[in-house]
């Protein structure tokens, strides 16, 4: 005859060989793929965003896929700021320089990259947008919304502005929120200045 | 009753690889938030970003399952802490704070070992069988 018996769990302890195998294998892996990107230079879904107003400069950019819509972010001083929402299937930028002031500490953080900066699904929200742009079929659209409630649904819907492709020279944006799904930074540089 | 209460946790707490699923819990959470505050993007599907959310609710639902089924806390742990990892695409694994917490959680609960007693039998007579998996007796 068998009979089984019920085994429960009285307790328990760490072990200490597994635990040390299993942080060193955890760490290992973090670190193979934090240089893999290190050495592509690529992020994915890298947002930028929440810290109030910053500066993007570039000498040129060019994109595919140009769809602009107006809305509403945060930023450092007010909850909801009007904004430009502009969202570019592929970009690639030449002169890259992100800036951001911190007047309380005295300090403006820049990232910098020599090389062509590539985007994949770029989202920004910009409050002011300076520089020489050109359009390749541009199309600007006003659409009915007397039956939208929601006045950020309605502000993005009511005027839309989309091109098959865009060019800017000496770009100067005013951003508060960043979204890149893929981006590459060759030549990266991340890097303090004292403010004035 | 307090006192009661305390012992009651503290019994509940020994019998699970408890730090491991809190921290692997507390990952989930941080992980998630990247991708909860992209909401407007991520519900499109393939997108990066919704590789975030799968990942970060991954490794979130392992520190859940460990402490219900501590039995299974080496293939939760693993699991966790892959999906911790991986979650550097898609929600930066939680500006980097998430993901080492997972490692953490995720090792302490793979290197957890329980100890066994049969129901009915006294269970200093077993605690030397620690390391078993349940066993069947033979009449």
């Amino acid at each position: 005859m068998e009979m089984a018996t019920k085994s429960v769990i009285v307790g328990g302890h760490t072990a200490k060989k597994p635990l040390l195998i299993a942080l060193l294998g955890g760490f290992l892996f973090l670190g193979t793929l934090l240089s893999i990107f290190g050495l592509t230079g690529v992020a994915y879904a890298l947002p930028l965003g929440g810290v109030g107003e910053f500066t993007v400069q570039f000498d040129k950019l060019n994109g595919q896929g140009f769809k602009m819509y107006g809305g509403m972010a945060e930023s450092g001083e007010t909850k909801q700021t009007p904004v430009f929402v502009n969202e570019i299937k592929n970009a690639n930028i030449q002169g890259l320089k992100i800036s951001k002031d911190f007047e309380a500490l005295g300090l403006r953080v820049v990232i910098e990259s020599s090389g062509t900066v590539s985007i994949d699904g770029l989202v920004q929200k910009a409050t002011q947008i300076n520089g020489n742009i050109s359009f390749g079929n541009l199309t600007m659209k006003e659409n009915y919304v007397g039956d939208v409630q929601d006045p950020i649904q309605k502000a993005a819907q009511e005027f839309t502005q989309g091109a098959d492709s865009i060019t800017i020279d000496n770009g100067n944006l005013k951003t508060v929120y960043l979204f890149q799904q893929k981006v590459s930074l060759p030549g990266m540089k991340v890097y303090f200045e004292k403010l004035k | 009753m307090r006192r009661f209460h305390w012992q009651t946790f503290r019994h509940w707490r020994r019998r699970r690889p408890f730090w491991g699923a809190t921290l692997l819990l507390l990952s989930g959470v941080i992980i998630l938030w990247i991708p909860a505050h992209l909401y407007e993007i991520s519900l499109v599907p393939g997108n990066a970003v919704f590789a975030g959310f799968f990942l970060g609710g991954m490794v979130l639902l392992m520190g859940i399952l460990a402490y219900a089924m501590p039995r299974l806390s080496t293939l939760l742990g693993i699991i966790g802490m892959f999906s911790a990892i991986l979650s550097i695409m898609g929600a930066l694994g939680g500006f980097l704070i998430g993901t080492i917490l997972g490692i953490i959680g995720g090792a302490l609960c793979i290197a957890w070992r329980p100890q066994w007693s049969e129901s009915d039998a006294p269970i200093a007579h077993h605690e030397a069988a620690a390391d078993k998996e349940p066993s069947a007796a033979t009449d």
